[in-house]
């Protein structure tokens, strides 16, 4: 049904608000220092990000509850209820830095000059839909900081011409330097894909270059109702 | 029908969010809150960021610093591949309608081409046939944009040909612009449309876009 | 541990290059393809939409393609140049990476048939080589990527613009795209070598056929 994400816009764009719907928990990141090092410009506007209540139930309790939301799936797509990116899907922030795949399909920045710490990865996703999940595979073994991987969304009125409005969806980082790592996070709310005035992408976030190959984002994956 | 009627009035482009009143026919979100026209409801969109760019060459320089995943042109001398392009596909049974493009362009800055590009190469054909299905030129320089190309109602033929949206950022004889903050691609947007809806979820809905 | 490739499924797969007789595309074209050594000669149709009457309207074919010049360097090292009139891409001389790898957004759940490229090889020396790739990872737990080569195709000679084909060895490749994604890669030249001179060598287009996995 497309008249919710019309109505939906349209009430956006007559309040003027393209922050976020009214079911979604957001914050806004104003210091300076949290905006650099989310690869956003330290003077510039804030962005929202979305408050997520840390779930602290076991892992394995977690995952069930994934797997029994997993149902089977349409042929073709028509019930498909995933997007992912991953290696050359992520395209650094700057031309001058340096990155690899390896040739295996990951994602790693290389130390060079000058380094880049960011990298960005358009994801699309089906009309509205509810996104539940974000989940992470990463590669961490180093021991000099971890790689974190975020999801933005970046809203603009849907005919003219506007600021655009960026929300922090999801994060997730890596830990100590045991190898590959998955992670996931439940996101928050009733945030729903709108494709008619939002864009989405996935950003990495190195805490170096030097690391190298001991970093890698591996896949992100989002996952809707 | 709402988009055949604008075929006739919409080839002009919006900049700076001053819709020419031609292109209200098609776009105007009061038209679409009437919710009588049934028409949107066979309407998609799909956008991608900026920094989904394909860039020509590698000496086409840029930034995206800003935190919005904006594509910035960064040949701030001259020199430098100047084009950059976002491929893109219409799903089987949908015609592409518009292609829009947000971005900035302040002041001093390059001209800013766009045109949306389609190429089609058959399996008994080993050179393509490149069409550019509508293109536009920006010249003004009042920061903020949101422009659009009406591509027609193109069927696509995902068999033999794919599109792409082409931005080239002035040409290398100049500095695209004095700063990278200057000349912004946030991003595009298609907008397809389903003709049939009796179509719709029915056949080909396993093309992705 | 960096991915493990596997080439279980490219190995057993083969092409033919193209001759007129097979390649008729008024008509549909039929390629032959070997499956494992063991595995029976096989014939497959590559379909024309035009067959089936109204253009697009084959509800279990579909087709995911890329342009040359929608690919990325492997590593950030690669020196490129591209057409708009072509689609294409083309390695510089004196690269020293040359390979490129396109995602290749093909729905979940369809049996991959064919594998084409098209491209321009005026290289005596050099030839032009693609992979297709399936780079999958488990669903919700930490591992390893697990790459494998669902099927390759190189030009050979210096045939000029050039297309070729693969049909898949059966039991033909099903996408799952919960886990794993799909990528075409194009390897510029001989492995271990810097990229030939002349821009001899130009990929212009990949393209995938599945049909639907009833």
């Amino acid at each position: 049904m497309k008249s919710i994400p019309v109505l939906g816009t349209l009430a956006l764009l007559a309040c003027g608000n393209l922050a976020a719907q009214a079911s979604e928990p957001v914050e806004w990141i104003t210091d300076p220092a949290e905006l650099a090092a989310r690869g956003f410009d330290p003077d510039g506007p804030p962005i929202q990000r979305l408050i997520i209540e840390p779930d602290t139930r076991p892992l394995a309790e977690r995952l069930a509850e994934r797997e029994l939301i997993e149902t089977s799936v349409d042929v073709g797509g028509g019930n498909v209820r995933w997007a992912s990116v991953q290696a050359t899907d992520f395209m650094l922030l700057g031309d001058e830095a340096a990155y690899t795949t390896q040739g295996n399909f990951n994602f790693s920045c290389l130390a060079g000059a000058p380094t880049n710490l960011f990298a960005d990865a358009p994801i699309h996703f089906r009309d509205d839909r509810r996104l539940r999940f974000f989940d992470v595979w990463t590669h961490d073994s180093s021991a000099s900081g971890d790689v974190e991987v975020l999801l933005y969304r970046v809203c603009q009125p849907a005919f003219t011409a506007e600021a655009p409005v960026v929300t922090e969806l999801a994060s997730r980082s890596s830990t100590g330097s045991g190898g590959n790592q998955f992670s996931f996070v439940s996101i928050p709310g009733m945030v729903h894909s709108q494709n008619s005035i939002c864009s989405y992408w996935v950003r990495t976030r190195f805490p170096n270059c030097t690391a190298g190959i001991d970093l890698k984002v591996l896949k992100a994956r989002v996952v809707w109702d | 029908m709402k988009t055949l009627a604008c075929i006739t009035l919409a080839m002009a482009a919006t900049v700076l969010g001053h819709a020419p009143a031609a292109l209200a026919v098609e776009e105007d979100p009061e038209a679409i809150a009437g919710a009588t026209d049934l028409g949107f409801y066979a309407q998609d969109f799909r956008s991608q960021v900026g920094m989904g760019a394909r860039r020509a060459a590698p000496s086409a320089r840029y930034r995206s610093s800003d935190g919005t995943s904006s594509y910035n042109c960064n040949n701030i001398v001259a020199g430098g591949e100047r084009t950059i392009r976002y491929p893109f596909t219409v799903p089987d049974s949908r015609v592409l309608e518009w292609v829009r493009v947000w971005g900035v362009k302040g002041a001093s800055t390059s001209d800013l081409t766009l045109s949306v590009q389609r190429t089609c190469m058959s399996p008994t054909q080993v050179n393509p046939t490149t069409s550019q299905l509508v293109g536009t030129t920006l010249t003004s320089t009042g920061g903020q944009f949101s422009t659009t190309l009406f591509a027609g109602n193109d069927v696509p033929d995902n068999f033999n040909c794919k599109y792409w949206l082409e931005v080239v950022f002035g040409s290398n004889a100049t500095a695209c612009a004095a700063s990278h903050v200057d000349l912004r691609i946030y991003k595009m947007r298609i907008q397809t449309l389903m003709p049939d809806r009796l179509f719709r979820h029915g056949f080909r809905i396993q093309v992705p876009g | 541990m960096s991915g493990i490739v596997s080439l279980t499924a490219a190995l057993a797969v083969a092409t033919l290059s193209a001759s007129p007789i097979q390649d008729n595309g008024a008509t549909g074209e039929w390629r032959m393809h070997v499956g494992s050594p063991d595995a029976q000669t096989t014939l497959d149709v590559e379909f024309d939409p035009a067959d089936a009457g109204i253009a697009g309207v084959l509800p279990t074919t579909g087709w995911v393609s890329a342009l040359g010049f929608e690919m990325r360097g492997r590593n950030s090292t690669l020196e490129y140049a591209t057409s708009t009139a072509a689609g294409s891409m083309w390695c510089l001389a004196g690269s020293t990476e040359n390979f490129a790898d396109i995602r290749l957004h093909v729905p979940h759940n369809a049996r991959i048939s064919f594998f084409r490229m098209w491209g321009f090889d005026g290289s005596a020396d050099h030839d032009l080589a693609s992979f297709l790739f399936e780079s999958c990872l488990p669903n919700l737990s930490a591992g390893a990527p697990v790459n494998t080569i669902l099927a390759q195709l190189a030009s050979s000679g210096s045939p000029g613009s050039f297309t070729e084909v693969v049909s898949l060895a059966t039991p033909q490749p099903v996408t799952d795209t919960q886990d794993c994604t799909y990528w075409a890669r194009v390897r510029f030249g001989t492995v271990g070598t810097t990229c030939p001179a002349g821009g001899n060598l130009i990929l212009r287009k990949f393209r995938i056929q599945y049909t639907l996995v009833p």
